[in-house]
Order: structure tokens, then C-alpha cells, then sequence
């Protein structure tokens, strides 16, 4: 009972801060430093995607992700789609490659900053009925290069909350040394 | 390997994860919808959104103060010349208000009172890149409605889409989704207008025989309720023609740009109003022809010239 209480806090911790990514992302950024703002949302969907074994992966990118799209005028699907390749992709890569430290956080936010418009301009054809048909590049570019900089902010930050409020096996699971 | 000895714990739990955006996809068809699980995330987001616009205006606001003490003394000797001219000018005004107030009697026309409008601040944007929308500081605790239009002083912006209590996303005329009815001015043609790439449009369906070309103003048609009629909303920059395609398509360039907007106008209500001729030079920015400025010397962006005077009278 208590575990399950600690792990619907870390969830709504995790709701709360990613609420607070999307109005930095969405409001404070474009007031103060222009229109190319990062992907600062999907930082903790992308530690998720890289930390967490499978099954908690996808609880807690779903349902982040369809949090966020309630900012959007995107349709769910977009966002949960995209996202859910991401996820997979990443649990491929660290079962090839991994190593410890906010520096793996940083490559795959840079794979997942990459990926992420080409997935979200295919979810769109596949479900939308005015599919995208011209993205912009220069945000594309904006988002690789400036969002792989929050990871090394926040990598500790959400080591901490998982050391916190996830049970040891959990916790231990989530360092990459992987148990699916 | 025997074929059939799969582990159906991990199918089950494949099969549920591919449901979930399979079911997603059918949430879609009802984006009209303001369901009521969004609210209490839409509430703290344009909670967030506002503090954050205040923390910018206030930041914004404390530095031009201290820029401004650093030159108070020049300005001070400026401010007094200008006040003398003010003052002048002032008196100019009164007697423009008073021939204004007298003109309006004599034609019976409600002029600004035919819209309904509220102000509003923008607060924040979409978080996706290729979709256009934004966050105001109005909901509809302040009388807002969806499909309500959104205006700037300069053009059309977009209507809102999605109306919280205290905020509210508008969809603006740049998102491909959407659709706002309009006639090119010059011909006549109508003509459904959505969002191309983040600074340009297009009007589709025009009919082949409409002729519309580069520089044809766009404008609302009215039809809608959304917008007055009349009221300008791009020029045509090029128009696309194929062989197949029984209709024209033009592009068209937003006299507005909605990325860089800070204040917008929400129709609360047109009463059929109609922007005409004269008010639409008012609403463009474009400066008077020379032509133009030799018959109205004298006239002030919102009060009548003379040659509109001796019209009215």
C-alpha cells in the first residue's frame, strides 16, 4: 500500500514537473528568448524511455505524453505514438549500448530530438485529416541543438526522485542494468 | 524450436501497448470536444502561463524604468518642449472629438459599438512546432465562446478553439487545420482559407474563372459570424493552377504575423457589422497614396479626413 502511494506521488511529482516544462517551453521561453524554444517536455518522457524497464516505460510516457497533449492542438495519437517508438528505440539502443552518467541521457535526448518531428510528420499523415506537409527545419534544428543541455540539469534531479520514491528492485532496475 | 511455445503474458501486454494508440486514434474525431479531464491540467498550465507573462512584464518593466532614470534628466528637458506641443495638439483633438461625435449623429452608424470587443494578453504558444496556436489570458468566465474571432489591430489572427474559465487556446489562421471563410476584394472570389507554413496561408476553392493575382487583397466574408465582414486578412503572393484541379489555389501572406503578437481583440459579437472602405485603410498599415495625402492633409489614423466629411454631411 505504501509503495503504491510512493509511486502515485512520483508519478503526479513528475505530472507537476512536466507541467511546469511545458509552460517554460510554451510561455516563458517565447516571451523572453524568441520562437525556437527546445523540446523541454519531452526530457523526463526520454529518461523514462531510457531508465525505466519496459512496462513502467510505456505507463509513464503514455500518460505523460498524453498529459502534454493537452497543450497542443495536435490529436493524442501524435504525441503518444511518436513517443511510443521512441520508447522502444531506446530500449534496443541501451541493451546495445549504455553507460552511467546525465552524458547517455544527453545522446538519447539528441537521438529522440532528432526522431521526433519525422515520427510525429508520419503519425500526422497516418491519422490526421490535414496531415503536415511543411515542417519547419530551423525549429527542428533549434530543438537538437539547445534540448540535450536540460538533460544534464535534470539527470540528477530525477535520479533523486526515483531514489526517493521508487522500491529498491524499481530503483536498482532503473540505473540500466536492466531486468525485463 | 516449437513453434507454439510463446510467452502469452508478453503478447497480452504487447497487444494492450499498441492498443492504447489505436484507441487514441478514435479520440481524435471529437477534437470539439473540451473534456473535462483536460480542465485541471489546461487550469494550471495557463495558471503557469500567466505568472510567467507577469514575471516578463514585470522584469520587462522594472528594467525600462531603470533605463529610463539613467536619462530622466534629457528627458525631462524633452518632455517639457513636448508637452507644449501636446498641449496643442490636444486642443486639435478636442475639436476633432466634437466634429467626430457630430458626424456619427448625422449618419446614425454605431461604428466601434457594431463589434464587441475584449481585450486580451497572450500568454503562451503551442508546445508542438508545426502547429499554430496560442494561449490568452481570457476564458469564458470573460464571455468567450469557441469559434469566437480573434483580431489584431492590423488583421485577422485566428478564432478560439478551445475556451478554458480563465484561458483560452485560439487556433490561429496559419495552423493547417483551420478554416476561415474569404473573398479576394477585388474580384470578389470566395474562398476557404487555412494555415500553410507558420508566416503564410492558402485560399482554396477558388473557382478558375475568379482570376485572382498577386497583390488581390483577402479579406472575411462575414459569413462565418466569427469575423465583421470586410476585415483584411492577407494578399495574395502567387496562385497555383493545375490541369487536373477544378479550382484555383492562392497563397496568402498574413497581414498579421501571430507568432510575434502581444495583445489581440476576441469578437465577442458582431451584430452584422461590416468593415467598409473607409475603415479598412484604418485597419491596414499601409500609407496613404500621394494622391490620398494631398486631399486629407490634416486627417488623424480614427477621425474622419475632410473628403469623408463632405461625404457624411
Amino acid at each position: 500500500m505504501k509503495q503504491a502511494l510512493f509511486q502515485m506521488g512520483h508519478w503526479l511529482l513528475h505530472a507537476l514537473g512536466l507541467l511546469v516544462l511545458i509552460s517554460l517551453q510554451s510561455s516563458l521561453w517565447p516571451l523572453l528568448l524568441g520562437p525556437f524554444p527546445p523540446l523541454l517536455w519531452i526530457v523526463p518522457l526520454v529518461y523514462f524511455a531510457t531508465y525505466y524497464p519496459l512496462l513502467p516505460a510505456y505507463f509513464y510516457v503514455f500518460s505523460l505524453a498524453l498529459l502534454a497533449s493537452f497543450a497542443s492542438s495536435a490529436a493524442p495519437f501524435v504525441p503518444v505514438f511518436s513517443l511510443g517508438v521512441l520508447t522502444a528505440l531506446m530500449a534496443y539502443l541501451r541493451k546495445r549500448i549504455f553507460w552511467e552518467g546525465p552524458s547517455y541521457l544527453a545522446l538519447t535526448v539528441i537521438l529522440a530530438a532528432l526522431l521526433y518531428p519525422p515520427l510525429t510528420w508520419l503519425a500526422s499523415s497516418l491519422s490526421e485529416a490535414h496531415p503536415m506537409a511543411y515542417p519547419r527545419p530551423l525549429a527542428w534544428v533549434f530543438q537538437v541543438l539547445l534540448t540535450p543541455w536540460v538533460a544534464f540539469a535534470f539527470f540528477g534531479a530525477f535520479r533523486r526522485l526515483d531514489q526517493i520514491f521508487l522500491s529498491e528492485s524499481m530503483f536498482r532496475s532503473s540505473r540500466g542494468a536492466i531486468a525485463e | 524450436m516449437n513453434f507454439f511455445s510463446f510467452d502469452l503474458r508478453k503478447i497480452l501486454i504487447g497487444m494492450f501497448l499498441l492498443a492504447i494508440p489505436l484507441v487514441l486514434l478514435n479520440v481524435e474525431h471529437n477534437p470539439e470536444d473540451s473534456a473535462w479531464y483536460k480542465k485541471p491540467f489546461l487550469w494550471s498550465l495557463g495558471l503557469l502561463q500567466s505568472s510567467y507573462q507577469g514575471f516578463v512584464h514585470t522584469v520587462s518593466e522594472t528594467a525600462s524604468t531603470y533605463l529610463n532614470l539613467v536619462d530622466l534628466k534629457k528627458e525631462a528637458r524633452e518632455t517639457e518642449q513636448a508637452n507644449k506641443e501636446l498641449t496643442i495638439r490636444l486642443q486639435q483633438l478636442d475639436e476633432y472629438q466634437l466634429e467626430n461625435e457630430r458626424l456619427r449623429k448625422l449618419l446614425n452608424f454605431e461604428a466601434n459599438a457594431s463589434m464587441e470587443l475584449l481585450p486580451a494578453q497572450v500568454i503562451g504558444q503551442d508546445i508542438s512546432s508545426d502547429h499554430y496556436t496560442l494561449f490568452i489570458n481570457k476564458g469564458t468566465r470573460h464571455g468567450l465562446k469557441k469559434l469566437h474571432g480573434v483580431l489584431s489591430t492590423e488583421g485577422v489572427v485566428g478564432y478560439v478553439f478551445n475556451p478554458q474559465p480563465y484561458t483560452s487556446q485560439v487556433l490561429l489562421l496559419t495552423d493547417r487545420s483551420a478554416s476561415i471563410d474569404a473573398i479576394v476584394q477585388r474580384t470578389r472570389a470566395r474562398g476557404i482559407l487555412s494555415g500553410r507554413t507558420a508566416t503564410s496561408a492558402r485560399l482554396r476553392y477558388l473557382e478558375r474563372a475568379d482570376h485572382a493575382q498577386e497583390g488581390d487583397r483577402v479579406i472575411t466574408s462575414g459569413l462565418q459570424d466569427f469575423f465583421p465582414k470586410g476585415f483584411p486578412i492577407g494578399t495574395v503572393t502567387a496562385v497555383k493552377t493545375t490541369d487536373h484541379s477544378i479550382s484555383l489555389e492562392a497563397y496568402v501572406q498574413p497581414v498579421v504575423n501571430p507568432m510575434q503578437l502581444e495583445e489581440v481583440f476576441i469578437v465577442l459579437q458582431t451584430r452584422g457589422a461590416e468593415v467598409g472602405e473607409g475603415e479598412l485603410s484604418q485597419w491596414t498599415q499601409e500609407p496613404p497614396s500621394v494622391q490620398e495625402e494631398a486631399s486629407a492633409p490634416e486627417e488623424i489614423s480614427g477621425l474622419p479626413s475632410s473628403s469623408t466629411e463632405e461625404t457624411l454631411l
